[in-house]
């Protein structure tokens, strides 16, 4: 399969927790910017719980939708590795910047 | 593509036992089946997102998890699949598929190439999703129940799509309706008491207790 078409589709799959994971992500900067470092365990917690939640929440209503994506070869284990180890990356990348800013 | 020893249990329950079906490019398989009879496990089975004994061996090749192959096997299950919020436009490049060519088909589509998927009516949706699968570069096409809440009119195009497809192609097809099934199919199969039974004519399913 073509890169691009494999990171539309993968793109694809995120979208279903993208906003949800936007929403939290930023909340979460703007915490560890107002109160520092101290609050870090607690967000990296809130961080997981809401990822178990987004994987709860596709696997209980969007799971006829996972044959699109079996349609093109993906696994939903492919899916779910690839697209929450981005979503970490994210959040990691977001409370370091929020950490120099402050 | 040769499906061979297929046996499915859930919870000690025997669900499949002892399937054997064979497919060759050109053919197109029609599997019937009451509800409830295994026949969505069957294409399941065989497209490798269903766990069973089985073996599926496709070009020589023995394959396990069937759908991890896209040019070797595609399936359209039996609900919705498409997300939502994707646009025709953008399902058709996915799938690699030519969307100018299936609104020759279905002239209806032509305005509609931005449209999200989920402003279809449910129809539309499924005709979008069968035809993508069909037109789709892969060897073989497992349909369950293809034809549910497709006009009469759209059957007889699709089946036409069929046959032209064929050339390159085994499809292996599921319904309820024998007449159907005859029409669009050069071998009949039924999955009556967890077994295969291979139908000739509308007399071996009156024999076998599907028809009256």
């Amino acid at each position: 399969m073509k890169l691009t078409r494999y990171i539309r589709l993968l793109f694809t799959f995120y979208r279903y927790f993208l906003w949800v994971s936007v929403f939290i992500d930023a909340a979460c900067a703007y915490i560890l910017w107002q109160h520092g470092i101290s609050v870090y365990k607690a967000l990296f917690w809130l961080k997981l719980f809401s990822m178990g939640a987004s994987f709860y929440l596709v696997n209980e209503y969007r799971k006829q939708e996972y044959f699109y994506f079996y349609n093109f070869g993906f696994s939903k284990k492919s899916l779910w590795i690839i697209t929450l180890a981005f979503d970490l990356l994210l959040f990691f990348g977001l409370m370091i910047l929020a950490y120099q800013f402050r | 593509m040769e499906i061979s020893g297929m046996r499915l249990l859930f919870d000690e329950r025997l669900i499949l036992s002892d399937v054997y079906m064979k497919i060759e490019t050109g053919d197109t398989v029609g599997l019937l089946g009451r509800n409830g009879c295994g026949k969505t496990c069957l294409m399941r089975g065989v497209y490798g997102t269903l766990e069973c004994e089985k073996s599926v061996i496709i070009d020589n090749i023995s394959v396990y998890e069937a759908y991890k192959k896209p040019s070797l096997i595609r399936y359209l299950p039996q609900h919705h699949f498409i997300p939502k919020y994707l646009t025709l436009k953008r399902v058709f490049r996915d799938f690699a598929v030519d969307f100018e060519r299936f609104t020759e088909f279905f002239p209806v589509f032509q305005l509609w190439e931005n449209t999200k998927i989920g402003h279809l009516s449910g129809g539309m949706h499924r005709l979008v999703e069968l035809y993508v699968i069909i037109k789709s570069d892969a060897k073989f096409i497992l349909l369950d129940e293809p034809f549910t809440h497709i006009s009469p009119v759209q059957i007889e195009t699709i089946q036409s799509i069929i046959d032209e497809e064929r050339s390159c192609k085994g499809f292996l097809i599921t319904d309820h309706l024998f007449k159907r099934i005859q029409e669009s199919c050069n071998q009949v199969y039924l999955l009556l008491n967890r077994k295969i039974h291979y139908v000739e004519n509308e007399d071996d399913l009156k024999k076998l207790g599907y028809l009256f």
